[in-house]
């Protein structure tokens, strides 16, 4: 796991390809499309990027605010659910 | 360490038909009885036996018979890593002036005599879900998916199981185990005279979403990769996902792609969580709509300690002690090879991942509301339950694999 927040940007479905890209690009620049080969409108609307920490927390309130972000959220951990016979003491 | 036995593997079904001739890791060493007197042969002794504990892995020599069998004193059995096994290592090992032979243990069978899955008294979940009275519908043509640390498609009892697997830039190796201990209690294939028996005879589509390295003692998928891999299930076919992670916080792209696997016409089923004990939280995916949240159960019908509880829970299965099995390969992350009880939500998930298959074969056309209903009113009600139909510990009670796929 990197040391950067990794967020997750969903964007409205009618917005246009030039207002994502203007949201993200003063925001997220590196931000990459998580479905880049499906052309449906819902899964292709939903960007990944991880921004750099200390401006992470005030970058993602701004993604939040904007009118063509539907949602903008920090990926949330997953981690296996680890056998009791497999745990450290 | 648990090391294969001999029991485990072919022993009543003649090799040509199971393509086994001998047993798998397990090499016998005759050492001359006069080397065993010659405390000047010691080097000759020990050399064999450290070239096979340093290029196959061998451990656990020990003596076949009694040291006071004069006669056949110095027969060994040694377990050893079979991928590192070859006829060129035995051999080195036979050239010690010290060694009689050295020789892989060829497979045995009795002619006419039928065995099911030889370590099948052990498993108790069977009993538990009243595998052993169902009437299973064919279940080849389905296809249960499983998002985990990969499979080791080469164990014997998955032979032929696995339908794909996709790891991407990741190994192929599943160094943890986990994800094959899922699929094996799924569809380690029954009455072969190998293992254990699965409780579905279905395929599984294995994607692989934890890397092979541990991030502050446990194992996190990478977010991205999760996310589509949750998209290649719901346009893959498969008609089952099995999710044996977790963590406390939700995800509106999560929910998402739960809708669509819903749509798609995937029953989701996933584990409950193992921290009752520390602060039983809500975790994720089990807590999200059209997810069929999965407790454990012990041999007992109780609650398994550790197994969380909460609202959202909608069945429970056996989850202690569950025998299943693991990579033939050793690795850093875990002691056992081949196979092993271990105890975990993730454990009881796949029984009902299983049944769920089932049910879809039985019933092609329903969709997965339907699936999770079917399996959660077929529940068999404890006595913990008291004279509830739904508790947070069990949700609507013990997965009944009879009923459910009943015709």
């Amino acid at each position: 796991m990197s040391g950067g927040l990794k967020i997750r940007v969903k964007f409205r479905e009618h917005s246009s390809e030039d207002e994502r890209r203007q949201v993200l690009d003063s925001l997220a620049p590196d931000a990459e499309r998580l479905f880049p080969e499906d052309d449906d409108p819902q899964l292709a609307s939903i960007y990944v990027a991880e921004l750099a920490n200390p401006e992470a927390a005030d970058t993602l309130a701004a993604l939040k605010r904007s009118g063509s972000v539907e949602f903008a959220e920090p990926e949330p951990p997953r981690r296996l659910h680890l056998p009791e016979e497999l745990k450290e003491e | 360490m648990t090391a294969p036995l001999q029991s485990d593997v072919a022993t009543f079904q003649a090799p040509a038909e199971r393509g086994l001739e001998f047993i798998p890791g397990q090499v016998v060493v005759r050492v001359h009885r006069e080397a065993l007197r010659e405390a000047a042969a010691a080097e000759s002794v020990t050399g064999p036996f450290e070239l096979l504990a340093r290029e196959a892995g061998a451990r656990s020599a020990e003596p076949v018979f009694a040291a006071e069998h004069d006669e056949l004193a110095g027969l060994t059995m040694l377990q050893v890593d079979e991928s590192e096994l070859s006829s060129d290592l035995l051999r080195r090992v036979a050239a010690s002036p010290a060694i009689a032979f050295a020789e892989r243990v060829p497979a045995r069978w009795l002619s006419g005599a039928a065995s099911p899955d030889p370590r099948r008294n052990r498993q108790w979940g069977l009993r538990a879900i009243r595998w052993f009275e169902a009437t299973a519908p064919d279940a080849s043509a389905v296809t249960v998916a499983i998002c985990d640390t990969g499979v080791d498609e080469a164990h014997p009892d998955l032979a032929g199981v696995v339908a794909s697997y996709d790891h991407q830039d990741a190994g192929s190796e599943d160094v943890v185990g986990h994800g094959t201990h899922v699929s094996g209690i799924v569809a380690a294939r029954a009455n072969d005279d190998v293992g254990v028996a699965g409780v579905a005879a279905c395929r599984i589509a294995m994607w692989k979403v934890f890397p092979d390295e541990p991030y502050q003692g446990n194992f996190y998928v990478d977010g991205t990769r999760f996310l589509r891999a949750l998209d290649a299930v719901a346009t893959s076919g498969a008609k089952v996902l099995n999710l044996s992670l977790g963590g406390t916080q939700s995800s509106q792209a999560e929910q998402l792609l739960f809708d669509r696997l819903e749509r798609a016409g995937v029953t989701v089923v996933a584990a409950m969580g193992n921290e009752h004990d520390h602060g039983n939280p809500v975790e994720f995916p089990a807590a999200y709509e059209h997810v069929l949240a999965v407790g454990a159960v012990a041999e007992t019908d109780r609650r398994s300690p550790f197994s969380n509880t909460g609202q959202h829970i909608g069945i429970a299965a056996p989850g202690s002690d569950i025998l299943s099995t693991l990579p033939t390969t050793r690795s850093p992350y875990r002691p056992d090879m081949s196979y092993a009880s271990w105890s975990g939500t993730s454990m009881a998930t796949p029984h009902v991942a299983a049944a769920a298959a089932g049910v879809a074969a039985r019933h092609p056309d329903w969709a997965p509301a339907e699936t999770k209903e079917h399996m959660r009113t077929t529940a068999r009600r404890l006595a913990e339950m008291g004279k509830q139909a739904w508790t947070d510990a069990y949700g609507n009670g013990l997965l009944d694999v009879a009923a459910a796929v009943a015709g």
